[in-house]
């Protein structure tokens, strides 16, 4: 009997000692991610240009200000910023602001880490390109840090955001090399450097001492697998907790798995056809005689208007995209600014668009090729097909080109050259922030000279078109500049300069038990992982 | 041997140029390669200025004589996208690409060469003809098919090994090796083994077919007869004939290995020179897709050197010489 007492007071004690031990383990244990990845991280904060080297560098070195998830503007390193005249921002850095190396963020720093950007030789992809229109940048004092602009220009916040932040002693002395065996990886972001294996891994750890909201891991460790399937393996297999840029046609198996959970969002990006609205005679618009077809048919509104009816958006999305999509009724997606508003769908009627193609003259379609890209964006390859598929119905004689992204994009940028006839082609808006980067760059008129219509590879022209999209891009004002971009965005999808498919998908997937906060740029950051409740 | 030298250095330099010049026209006809790697809103002059700064804009001709001078320096270009020379971008990754490649030969060797004996020494028996049906099998099913069916099988269903990756290294002698830590060895099981199995089929088959001819040769009557018994007659003397075309095959598919491990290491996220090959086309990063033709042209031509050394000493019959 007192035996008996005896054993059940050991059980006792046993079971409460594996409690306390169980309540002892939990604050202990370390909170660890693993996060797989598409893309690998150029070490050098300075050296490449490209939004997810962006997401890296705010992670581990930050910058002035940062882009939140739907690429709005947030105070980081800078807490505040004003005009003080339409070309001219103060940006006063938060004092409290300190490197990994516990030295104080400095006006000086910014200015070092600009010019570093700007001039750093050999850098093929340069953040040059980001700073477009900002002509000079100096230290007012300490902690104030003013840039000067040719022109009002309304994209400084997003351009600024892209460029990382580090001491001004590091930007005057640190190689390459430097940077990746993390000598020279001192930043100010909410984690710190602990080891880079090019081609396989970047591990970083928390900063106890950053300034800003606590980072929410101990140790992240992001895992490169740049190939789609390998990476969907590792999330099942458990090696990592969190993968990005899941394909669409692993998402239903995904989501069907009791241990896994699936994050999806809508992008900054548009998928849409760039009919040649600009040659009389375009390269691959041939007749039935196989020779070519002059005046180019889609110089007509009615033949562009049969091709956008011929084509069936929610086919797209469903069949092709496995569902990573949205129909689209325009080039800007919802999330941006200067989206507008209130326009119809675009509709799928094929009998309509024969007749179409029938009024305009073509009743036995023309020789057409359609040129895409296959290793650019999700599913380009298959999409090419699907559309040139939808255009045969309409009675078109179609070619599907589809190229390495390698090929095609040198190909379509020589504005000289052949380009294309129809091309699929996707525009985000993550570096202006609204849809001053696609009017620009895509809908204005080509005018080299001035840094409009780089990627108009059609060549529309539209005059008043032009003037509003010039107008907006001196425009400060967010709320105003909105209104005269979706004016643009209007006019032009009436006109169909392009012709719309639809806004993609950002997909990404976790282990059960995790949140993820999807970007619309579609950076992948740690601190967007959570615990579930 | 002075001779033999200078003349596989001359060709090698030959070689070299010629296949340098091919490279460059190649990768010149496809294009600027900054329109893939620049970000689209970048403004057209910042790319002209980029362009010309990286000598690009330059004709062709004058572009490759300017390659060649500063290869002659040791400078084959700086990548586009690591920010790190390519040669040593490729030394840092080969480390990692050698050591699967010398496992998947390891095995190969040693699992084929006595299979293969065996397949070809009881030539008629259901076993011998099981293992040549098999190595059939390894030779015609694609690698990454393979390679799938075992993330599936090892990793997922039975849970044995990582799907991916490298896994945590222990460095000797500057050089970082998987072969010393229980992780790493855990991650390189399964992209060895499928990289091995397409020799192995080939060794299989080589050994068998060797075996079988030498079977008939007079040398191995003669020791028949002279009583010596059947296993030793195959271990030393008709497998130290036969291993000369294996070893020259080995040294070809040791190269082939390595400079096209690309299925291998993208479906196994090994960082090792394939998938920084396959990464580098993917984005048009130059430099680095000239330096690694050249590098793989060099290796071949060392393997080969190599191969006609370790002949000779396994027949003394071969003079290097006459081998060149």
């Amino acid at each position: 009997m007192r035996e008996d007492r005896q054993s059940k007071l050991k059980h006792l004690v046993a079971v409460a000692g594996l409690a306390l031990m169980a309540i002892g383990v939990i604050p202990a244990q370390a909170a660890e991610i693993t996060i797989a990845t598409r893309s690998e991280m150029t070490m050098d904060p300075h050296f490449f240009w490209s939004t997810p080297n962006r997401a890296y560098n705010v992670q581990l070195y930050g910058s002035l200000v940062r882009l939140d998830e739907r690429i709005r503007v947030q105070p980081m390193l800078a807490k505040s910023w004003e005009l003080v005249d339409e070309t001219t921002w103060d940006f006063q850095l938060d004092p409290e602001a300190r490197f990994h190396n516990g030295e104080p963020v400095t006006a000086a720093d910014v200015v070092a880490s600009f010019d570093r950007a700007l001039n750093l030789p050999n850098a093929a992809a340069s953040y040059k390109g980001a700073l477009r229109g900002v002509t000079g940048f100096e230290a007012v004092d300490q902690e104030t840090v003013r840039f000067k602009t040719a022109k009002p220009n309304p994209a400084l916040l997003h351009q600024i955001a892209q460029v990382a932040i580090i001491p001004a002693g590091v930007a005057g002395t640190a190689r390459q090399a430097d940077f990746i065996s993390g000598k020279a990886a001192i930043g100010a972001g909410p984690y710190r450097f602990v080891e880079f294996k090019p081609g396989d891994r970047l591990v970083l750890e928390r900063n106890d001492k950053y300034f800003g909201d606590q980072p929410k891991w101990d140790k992240v460790v992001f895992r490169v697998i740049s190939d789609d399937a390998a990476r969907v393996a590792a999330l099942l297999g458990g090696d990592v907790e969190v993968i990005d840029y899941v394909p669409p046609v692993d998402v239903a198996r995904l989501e069907a798995d009791p241990n896994i959970a699936v994050h999806k969002g809508t992008t900054d990006r548009t998928m849409y056809l760039i009919p040649d609205t600009g040659r009389n005679q375009s390269p691959y618009v041939l007749g039935a005689d196989g020779k070519p077809l002059v005046p180019n048919p889609m110089l007509d509104f009615r033949v562009r208007k049969a091709m956008a009816m011929a084509i069936d958006r929610q086919a797209l999305v469903d069949r092709v995209m496995d569902g990573a999509g949205v129909p689209a009724n325009q080039n800007v997606a919802p999330a941006v600014l200067g989206h507008a508003e209130g326009m119809p769908p675009l509709a799928f009627d094929l009998d309509q668009a024969r007749n179409l193609l029938a009024e305009a003259g073509y009743a036995d379609g023309f020789d057409l090729t359609i040129h895409c890209t296959n290793d650019r964006y999700v599913n380009d390859g298959r999409l090419c097909q699907a559309i040139g598929q939808m255009l045969a119905r309409l009675g078109l004689r179609m070619t599907v080109e589809a190229l390495p992204k390698a090929v095609m994009f040198p190909k379509i940028r020589d504005h000289q050259g052949d380009r294309t006839s129809l091309m699929m082609l996707s525009f985000g808006s993550g570096t202006s922030g609204d849809a001053g980067g696609a009017l620009t760059h895509t809908i204005h008129s080509y005018a080299p000279d001035r840094g409009f219509g780089t990627w108009n590879i059609g060549h529309y022209s539209n005059a008043e078109i032009d003037a509003l999209i010039e107008e907006a891009a001196a425009t400060l004002d967010a709320e105003e500049r909105g209104k005269v971009q979706s004016q643009a965005v209007k006019r032009a999808i009436e006109d169909l300069a392009v012709i719309p498919l639809f806004y993609t998908s950002v997909i990404v997937a976790s282990r059960k038990g995790l949140e993820y906060q999807v970007h619309a740029d579609q950076s992948t950051i740690a601190d967007s992982v959570s615990k579930s409740e | 041997m002075g001779a033999f030298l200078v003349r596989l250095l001359f060709q090698g330099i030959v070689t070299l140029l010629v296949v340098s010049i091919i490279i460059f026209v190649g990768v010149f006809a496809i294009g600027n390669p900054l329109y893939v790697l620049v970000d689209p809103s970048a403004p057209a002059e910042v790319v002209q200025e980029t362009l010309r700064q990286l000598g690009l804009d330059r004709p062709l001709h004058e572009q490759y004589v300017r390659f060649v001078l500063s290869a002659l320096r040791g400078d084959l270009g700086t990548s586009y996208v690591h920010a790190l020379p390519s040669l040593e971008l490729i030394a840092s990754r080969l480390p990692a690409t050698l050591e699967l490649v010398v496992a998947g030969l390891v095995i190969a060797f040693l699992v084929g060469v006595p299979l293969g004996l065996l397949a070809g020494y009881m030539a008629n028996n259901w076993l011998a003809r099981l293992i040549s049906s098999l190595s059939i099998l390894g030779i015609s099913l694609p690698t990454f098919w393979i390679a799938l069916i075992m993330i599936i099988v090892f990793s997922l269903e039975l849970g044995w090994v990582p799907t991916g990756g490298r896994g945590d290294v222990a460095t000797v002698l500057g050089i970082e090796t998987s072969l010393l830590t229980a992780s790493g060895l855990a991650h390189m099981a399964l992209p060895a083994l499928a990289l091995s199995l397409f020799p192995l089929a080939l060794i299989i088959r080589l050994t068998r077919a060797g075996v079988r001819e030498h079977n008939r040769m007079d040398y191995v009557k003669f020791a028949r007869a002279m009583g010596i018994s059947p296993q030793r007659i195959l271990v030393s003397y008709v497998l130290r004939n036969i291993l000369i075309p294996i070893v020259t095959m080995m040294g070809l598919i040791f190269g082939t290995l390595v400079a096209f491990a690309v299925v291998t290491e993208t479906v196994f996220a090994w960082p090792g020179i394939g998938k920084l090959i396959i990464d580098s086309i993917k984005v048009s990063d130059r430099p680095v897709i000239i330096a690694y033709l050249l590098f793989v042209v060099t290796m071949f031509l060392v393997i080969s050197f190599i191969v006609d050394l370790i002949t000779a000493a396994l027949d003394p019959r071969i003079r290097l010489v006459k081998a060149s």
